[in-house]
């Protein structure tokens, strides 16, 4: 591989808060049209012509979504341009958009974070949430391609760019984004360029072939995968392991703890995160236990066909809240009845060893965020049998299901706060055992509280349709779809 | 299996030349089904679905279809509609697992001493591999080499398992990294229009384990983003339940003034529909507007849905949509057979104003699009080009309980001496790391122990405290 720690010129400039750090072409929302892409071009093309420059501090970037890009930027002339003012190729994928933008340089980085600088990002992406793009950088501007050549080399967005030039020409003299910008009209001359059908082809025939490196990627062979049992990445899940051509069936859930009480929008980037692991954290300890060192973590999206990670990391957000150990932070509950304090994933393999049956308390919206897979696998392999709220996402719902959980609603008005539940109680579901169980009909939860007073509510089973109770009685979708795959053969 | 329900199963011309059966929705208006013609058109997709694969009442029976073509604009939304579609498309982050459960259910027949061959995708799968790649190297001719090396690097465990993956099973394709994003390349290659299997044709539909998903919509396409398990299901012929849907038609006229782009006019419809509260409907563009504009403008638009936070954002296929195809390299008889199929539906055009029924309305003059960024938190907060400066501003000083940044306005103008190159820089978590190798060396001893999400925590929890829902 390439030398990675070549000399790199230091330079000194000031920063300060506005100033753009990251321009970024990213993003399939804008590259896959090639009318603003050729406005990029466009713009890059008449700033370079001027001699202009982009400030030192801004990381440029273009990540097309799709080799054509290149393939007609080079045709007409204008990759040129852009490689010229720091628009270099750097991949074809998402990049910027998911977070993947990699680092600043350090330097920069640590100004900003010791001034809590107010730094932005401008890019042609469909996201721009507080650190998605970059973890340091807090203001984040979605625009078209050209207006990020644009705010690339005005190096601010303090500026009001049609009253004020964007920077100098190679004479000193001021340069106004209207002297540099495209119009409809060059675009459309050249627009033309971007669509020939046997680019299209050859690029798309045969890719597999195209890419060296993975060619050179070894390949087990075989209609059944020989899984590794070192592999950090990829793992046999547990789902089939009681798998029987049996069907399942419903039953009461008697002496739950309560796993975790949250409050409102738990979203399931707080019930399976998809970023960094921390070395401390469940996941953190178990990678360190199979010899990956903190710097090798990766992400747990990247880790997603382990199920030995995910379910650690499963409910180990730093920022969920837990109210039966508030106000602590982070993955942490209190074991019952001891009054344990440990993390969550603790808490539950304790209970599954105990086989106490848990449940999950919350507010309204829970599940809401990208869907995700392992928001409900996670919760199913930790042994959770029911998760109680105020309301639920639509997907998070099914998924649940799909997954073999109990999705169950409060009654309009009742909350785990109304009905003063502190995770010290313990819980009965009743009126599952009865051969019939309809859609959204009511369950009874009976709460005995450590006074030994006991109170009783209905809750909606949100198992919303006929399908969906097959899939619960079968333990899970992916059950249910295995058996009818057999029972066909 | 083969039926001929309400006399729907005809036949029609294809592109090349034989005669193709399909579903046709215009008899199921003639045996006096429900107002077909009347219905938008994405409905009329996933009618065609449901029709298609009714199955005598397992998972689809006649009173979900007569229930569906009889959708009324105001009708109380409370049935779950059974989708099964026609494909489905993944990324890497999230088709890993789903490539883990289908591997897991083989060992597990394996185990049981029964036929491993019969664990197949049921529907066709591409897999795309786009979202591991970082730029660990930017604005150097060699970063493209260098950002890709260091992705192989720190992805080989699962690549390994990935390739394993396209040569056991018939119908997982995957395309290898360094080609494109999953939804670029579905607009430029993997998109179908029709399929045809078995002598039977239908429109291509799908799901795909990310939100842009939604991009496809602007070629006439139905499909959406769904979780790992759903797409499962539906890898595995399962139905995707939806709940049935209002429909937003938003009329588009006027045309797009000089100064503006497609980027602009997503950013605006962004706004404006965010607004409208269309969370968990179909918005549907129609009018001459609409017709206007090109395919490559409306999957713009259509990729930005999660933003407005609807399904999908939807156009229907017409000339536009046919020209796009064929300037992207589609064969000659593949184009025809969709315009011939799309017009034995009476599906080809983008309808105009009074033609379809609509649950609400919205006019958007593509006049009035200025030039305008979104942000600094979220997609839908559009800005003005000249009040950018004048917005950062005010948030400067704005406290953060308001959204703002709570700093000193004074603070503004202040600049600080940085030496750039000079340090190392910090490593990220992103896209994947195994090896020691694959972290260039400077950075080794200079790993960030901040704990931010890079992927989406605070963008969840920015969700969490303003609901915009």
């Amino acid at each position: 591989m390439t030398d990675l720690d070549e000399h790199i010129p230091t330079q000194t400039t000031t920063i300060g808060h506005g100033d753009v750090m990251i321009a970024a072409i990213t993003s399939c929302t804008n590259t896959s049209n090639p009318a603003v892409m050729l406005a990029a071009g466009i713009v890059a093309k008449k700033a370079v012509e001027k001699g202009m420059k982009v400030p030192a501090y801004v990381k440029t970037s273009l990540a097309p979504g799709s080799r054509v890009v290149t393939e007609y930027l080079n045709k007409t002339g204008l990759q040129t341009y852009l490689d010229e003012i720091g628009f270099n190729l750097v991949g074809y994928g998402c990049t910027t958009c998911i977070g993947n933008s990699g680092p600043l340089d350090a330097g920069i980085e640590e100004e900003i974070v010791e001034h809590d600088l107010i730094a932005a990002s401008v890019l042609s992406g469909n996201r721009n949430f507080e650190a998605r793009v970059h973890q340091n950088i807090k203001a984040n501007f979605l625009m078209s391609p050209p207006l990020v050549v644009a705010y690339a080399l005005a190096g601010t967005v303090l500026k009001d760019v049609y009253l004020y030039p964007l920077g100098p020409d190679r004479e000193g003299n001021d340069v106004y984004l209207k002297d540099i910008w495209a119009s409809l009209d060059e675009v459309k001359e050249i627009l033309q360029s971007a669509f020939d059908p046997e680019t299209y082809k050859r690029l798309y025939s045969e890719f597999a072939e195209q890419n060296p490196l993975w060619n050179q990627i070894p390949t087990s062979e075989g209609a059944v995968y020989e899984w590794d049992t070192e592999s950090t990445y990829i793992q046999e899940p547990p789902y089939f392991e009681d798998f029987s051509m049996a069907t399942g069936s419903f039953s009461d859930i008697k002496g739950a703890r309560a796993l975790a009480v949250f409050g409102d929008s738990v979203t399931t980037d707080h019930i399976s995160p998809a970023g960094s692991i921390k070395p401390s954290s469940p996941a953190g300890v178990y990678l360190q236990e199979k010899g990956v060192t903190p710097e090798n973590f990766n992400s747990y999206g990247s880790r997603r066909g382990n199920d030995r990670v995910m379910l650690r990391g499963t409910f180990a957000n730093v920022r969920i809240k837990n109210l039966m150990v508030s106000p602590v932070e982070g993955g942490f509950t209190c074991h019952q009845p001891e009054k344990e304090e440990m993390s969550i994933y603790d808490a539950a393999e304790k209970y599954q060893s105990e086989n106490t049956p848990t449940v999950i308390f919350a507010g309204q919206e829970y599940g809401t965020g990208s869907s995700r897979d392992w928001a409900a696998k996670g919760t199913r392999l930790m042994g959770v049998k029911a998760v109680i709220t105020q309301s639920f996402e639509r997907i998070h719902r099914s998924n649940l299901v799909g997954m073999g959980v109990l999705p169950l609603q409060f009654k309009e008005g009742e909350s785990a706060q109304s009905l003063k539940l502190d995770g010290t109680e313990t819980y009965d579901l009743i009126g599952l055992e009865t051969g019939n169980i309809k859609p959204q009909q009511d369950v009874l939860l009976r709460i005995n509280r450590t006074d030994g007073s006991i109170e009783e509510t209905n809750l909606t089973l949100r198992i919303d349709t006929p399908i969906e109770i097959e899939y619960y009685k079968a333990g899970g979708i992916l059950q249910y779809v295995l058996r009818q795959l057999l029972s066909n053969q | 299996m083969t039926h001929n329900l309400f006399n729907s199963r005809r036949t029609f011309k294809t592109g090349e030349g034989g005669e193709g059966v399909f579903y046709s929705l215009p008899q199921l208006e003639a045996e006096g089904i429900g107002n077909v013609s009347r219905l938008p058109i994405s409905i009329r997709i996933v009618l065609e679905s449901v029709l298609r694969n009714y199955d005598g009442g397992k998972k689809i029976n006649e009173e979900t279809i007569k229930f569906l073509a009889g959708w009324g604009a105001g009708g109380e939304r409370t049935e779950e509609i059974p989708f099964v579609v026609a494909r489905v498309i993944l990324q890497d982050f999230t088709g890993v697992p789903l490539l883990v459960d289908l591997a897991a259910m083989r060992s597990a027949v394996e185990r049981m001493g029964r036929d491993v061959g019969v664990i197949e995708p049921l529907v066709p799968v591409d897999l795309v591999i786009d979202h591991s790649v970082q730029v660990d190297y930017a604005g150097s001719e060699a970063a493209y080499q260098r950002n890709m090396e260091m992705e192989f690097l720190r992805n080989e465990q699962r690549y390994r398992f990935l390739k394993w993956g396209t040569q056991a099973f018939n119908g997982f394709r995957v395309v290898p990294p360094g080609i494109g994003i999953v939804h670029q390349v579905n607009l430029e290659y993997l998109a179908k229009g029709v399929f045809e299997r078995d002598g039977v044709y239908f429109p291509d539909t799908l799901v795909g384990t990310d939100s842009h998903t939604t991009m496809i919509n602007g070629l006439g396409i139905v499909g959406w983003g769904v979780g790992g398990i759903e797409a499962e299901a539906a890898m595995l012929g399962q139905p995707v339940y939806i709940l049935t849907p209002d429909v937003v038609g938003v009329n588009l006229t006027g045309e797009l003034p000089q100064g503006a782009t497609a980027t602009d006019l997503v950013l605006r419809i962004t706004e404006m529909l965010r607004k409208a509260k269309v969370v968990g409907k179909f918005v549907e563009f129609y009018g001459e507007g609409a017709a206007s504009i090109n395919a490559t403008d409306r999957a713009t638009i259509a990729n930005m849905a999660p933003e407005y936070g609807a399904t999908v954002g939807f156009f229907g296929t017409d000339e536009k949509t046919l020209e796009y195809f064929r300037s992207t390299g589609r064969e000659r008889e593949q184009i025809e057979t969709i315009r011939n199929y799309y017009t034995a539906q009476n599906m080809f055009g983008i309808p105009k104003e009074g033609e379809v029924d609509y649950s609400s309305n919205l006019n958007l003059d593509l006049a009035t699009i200025t030039p305008s960024v979104a942000g600094p938190k979220r997609p839908q907060d559009r800005i003005e080009l000249s009040n950018l400066d004048d917005r950062f501003i005010e948030l400067f000083s704005q406290s953060v309980a308001d959204g703002g940044y709570g700093k000193n306005s004074d603070e503004l103008e202040k600049r600080f001496m940085v030496t750039m190159g000079a340090k190392t820089a910090n490593i990220a978590a992103g896209g994947g790391e195994q090896s020691p190798k694959s972290i260039p060396l400077p950075m080794l001893n200079n790993v960030s122990e901040k704990n931010t999400n890079i992927l989406s925590e605070v963008e969840m929890m920015n969700i969490a405290r303003l609901p915009t829902a």
